[in-house]
């Protein structure tokens, strides 16, 4: 009975002491409780507004992106429904000199404006790093050409490029140079697209102008003190500052160049002789002048393959050149 | 939060209903259609600028005289054009009518996208095969199959700037002129100074193959493809069309009387007969509105020059209006194309490209407003059936690789002709072979 009353005393200890404390607790657990609740419901509220965003980068983005995947094994005209051939536009790539012949054109353009505009948008930021009078006329100046529409720059470098009576060859014949037919040369018209694409290095430079802003005074002055000379200065403490700017910029060059389009559609239509046959441009020409869809979403997969693989090697050896400030 | 979650939910359900999920739950378009009092037809065309004008004059009075029809003209640019209305068609909400090329006739035939229209020429509808001009007529359309109302059917001719002849003391080209006479004047009207030329004397089509080699194969006697249109090897790179070709070439490598094709291209959308920088052009009527308007601008027009075979052939540019096959609003869009092909809609247009249908008044009122006009009226009798319209993916199958064909033979002047043609013509037998077994 003692054990029993024992037992039963405790019991009624353990459950007034747990009245008490749940009488002290109370406030805490409430407000945790409300806590918790508001948690939820921030929650729901995340996920209503992200849903917006979520059904369009399904419906939008990753819906067509699956579609173009199984699309790239069929064969389709947009008349009758897609027939399934397997690997069978894989196939035909690797046979197809005109599908060699775009990626030569694309790689050979990228190869070569990628880092062109790497430099010379760092120059031009550099330019306008320095404390001169009338700085942001110059800024304005240099951003501008970046945010005309591609189309309207494509009709007139047409003009600049005109062999007959352009701007380019008019300057030249004052300096007794006879120019080239640039767009219509076969060898020249490459290299005029090329030249051209400096036209739009005014994004470039805005990003690197404010990487240079955030170049720490002390630090140059530092290194000077220690006798750093302006090359040794630039290379061993603006260009790492710099590298995340570098990086960034180079990865968005890679992906824009590779999809060039506009030149190749307004100026040249890929041509003379395939000179400008850029891939997204003969991608276009599968799909919408031969109707061979599947084809070009086989095109189209094996640039988003190339572009990806590039941008991974980029992003694993930035582990090697690129600093960040906080490490 | 409430009110916030209110709002999302409708967004989200907007959302829902333009991503389509929510069709389910709306009335069918169909019985929509049926019971409503006003029927809204869609129609696309490439038609820009005054073109468009005139048809917007010519659809206000098919509204006026059917109330219950709204017709939505949408005015697609050229480029865009075929990209867009096959999309459309993918999707299943193509317009009720579409104008359409005479290089994509044969696959929209073939796609059963379209109708047939053989219905509509037959006594119920006043309409017969026999109110139009069959050269024209024929193009798309074949005897027992039409899926087209011919819109126009522009006939190539040679413009030629009258002021830029009287300077060289040149005569006037002549119908029954030669094309030895052609490059004669035109080596006559080309003006180079210092080293720069001017002046061209023509503006040949370049790698444009209808007025380019097409036309010159016709006049030599030659062909490109077989009459089904299933292969080129006997054809192309026959004796007659490889001398048409070579002699086409010629005036660009040799005689040196038009811009290449690069250096045309490097103008862009600039007229150059307009402004003075070629004397001879063979094109279509189209831009003789706009040169009708330039006060300093003096121009005639003559018949293609004939080639060996002295045969008057001509080629010709040619759309017509198809009638989608998923139309929910058949009727209004077959009441609209009855319209398209009567004599009211050639006078209310304004006289707007060359008319396929036969017509003396229509005629008589063209020549009135530019007497120049008469000569593309009366050339529409040889207009040549177009070899575009003879095969099934003209501009897949044998368009790259003529156009590649010739533009490494006009830039690359020393490079064997024949050579060219016969690649091109085993690439595209090729091509062809690949497109008819699959």
């Amino acid at each position: 009975m003692k054990g029993g009353d024992g037992d039963c005393y405790y019991s009624r200890r353990q459950v007034h002491m747990a009245n008490v404390q749940t009488e002290v607790m109370s406030p805490v657990k409430a407000t945790r409780r409300r806590r918790n609740s508001l948690q939820a419901k921030r929650e729901r509220l995340f996920y209503i507004l992200v849903l917006p965003w979520v059904i369009g980068f399904l419906a939008f983005t990753l819906g067509p992106m699956v579609y173009s995947l199984y699309l790239s094994f069929t064969h389709w005209d947009l008349f009758s429904s897609p027939r399934f051939i397997g690997l069978g536009n894989y196939a035909q790539l690797s046979g197809d000199p005109l599908f060699w012949q775009s990626l030569r054109v694309t790689s050979i353009y990228s190869i070569v404006s990628v880092p062109l505009g790497l430099i010379v948008s760092l120059m031009l930021a550099i330019l306008l790093n320095q404390k001169v009078k009338g700085l942001s006329v110059f800024r304005t100046i240099l951003y501008l050409p970046s945010v005309v529409s591609g189309v309207a720059v494509s009709t007139v470098f047409m003009w600049v490029f005109n062999p007959q009576f352009g701007l380019l060859n008019a300057l030249l014949g004052e300096l007794g140079v006879k120019g080239p037919g640039w767009l219509s040369d076969p060898n020249w018209a490459l290299p005029s697209l090329i030249l051209m694409s400096l036209w739009g290095v005014g994004g470039n430079m805005i990003i690197f102008l404010a990487g240079l802003q955030n170049i720490p005074v002390s630090l140059l002055e530092a290194a000077s003190l220690d006798g750093a000379t302006l090359w040794r200065r630039f290379w061993s403490v603006t260009i790492p500052i710099l590298s995340p700017s570098i990086l960034f910029n180079l990865v968005l060059s890679i992906i824009n160049q590779f999809q060039t389009f506009t030149q190749a559609y307004v100026m040249t239509n890929g041509g003379p002789l395939h000179s400008t046959l850029f891939y997204v441009y003969y991608l276009f020409e599968n799909a919408f002048q031969y109707l061979n869809m599947g084809y070009a979403a086989a095109l189209g997969w094996i640039l988003f393959i190339i572009i990806l693989v590039l941008t991974m090697i980029v992003l694993a050896t930035s582990k090697k050149w690129v600093f960040y400030q906080g490490e | 939060m409430k009110r916030l979650i209110g709002k999302s939910g409708r967004l989200a359900l907007a959302m829902c209903s333009a991503l389509g999920i929510g069709s389910a739950f709306v009335s069918q378009p169909s019985a929509f259609a049926q019971s409503a009092p006003h029927i809204t037809l869609t129609v696309s065309t490439w038609d820009s600028g005054n073109g468009l004008v005139a048809y917007k004059r010519g659809i206000a009075y098919f509204e006026k005289e059917n109330p219950n029809i709204k017709v939505q003209i949408e005015s697609i640019p050229w480029n865009y054009y075929m990209p867009k209305i096959l999309t459309q068609m993918a999707n299943g909400s193509a317009p009720d009518l579409m104008l359409v090329g005479d290089d994509n006739m044969p696959a929209f035939m073939k796609s059963g996208m379209i109708s047939s229209l053989n219905f509509m020429f037959t006594p119920k509808y006043h309409l017969s095969v026999n109110d139009f001009i069959p050269n024209s007529f024929y193009i798309g359309n074949k005897p027992g199959a039409i899926y087209f109302v011919p819109k126009d059917a522009e006939d190539a001719n040679v413009i030629y700037n009258k002021a830029m002849f009287k300077a060289a003391h040149l005569a006037f080209p002549k119908p029954g002129w030669t094309w030895q006479q052609f490059i004669n004047d035109a080596k006559r009207l080309t003006i180079k100074r210092s080293g720069r030329t001017v002046q061209w004397g023509a503006l040949l089509p370049g790698t444009g193959l209808r007025s380019g080699i097409e036309e010159l194969a016709n006049e030599w006697g030659g062909r490109i493809l077989s009459a089904n249109g299933k292969t080129a090897s006997g054809y192309l790179n026959s004796r007659a069309t490889q001398n048409a070709i070579k002699f086409y070439v010629n005036m660009y490598t040799q005689d040196h009387i038009s811009p290449t094709p690069s250096q045309t291209a490097s103008f862009g959308n600039i007229d150059l007969f307009m402004t003075g920088k070629v004397a001879l052009e063979p094109t279509g009527s189209w831009n003789l509105e706009e040169y009708r308007q330039d006060p300093h601008l003096q121009y005639g027009v003559v018949p293609m020059p004939l080639g060996p075979t002295h045969k008057p052939t001509t080629v010709t540019w040619t759309a017509g209006w198809a009638l989608y096959s998923r139309t929910q609003n058949r009727d209004a869009a077959v009441k609209l194309l009855r319209f398209f092909a009567s004599r009211k809609w050639a006078s209310i247009n304004d006289y707007w490209g060359i008319p396929v249908r036969k017509d003396p008044q229509v005629d008589a009122q063209m020549i009135k407003q530019d007497p120049a006009i008469s000569v593309f009226l009366q050339q529409r009798k040889y207009i040549a059936p177009l070899e575009t319209t003879q095969t099934m993916n003209w501009s897949k199958d044998v368009q790259p690789a003529l156009q590649q064909m010739l533009e490494q033979a006009i830039l690359k002047p020393n490079s064997n002709v024949s050579s060219l043609i016969q690649q091109a013509a085993k690439q595209i037998d090729s091509n062809l072979q690949q497109d008819y077994t699959q």
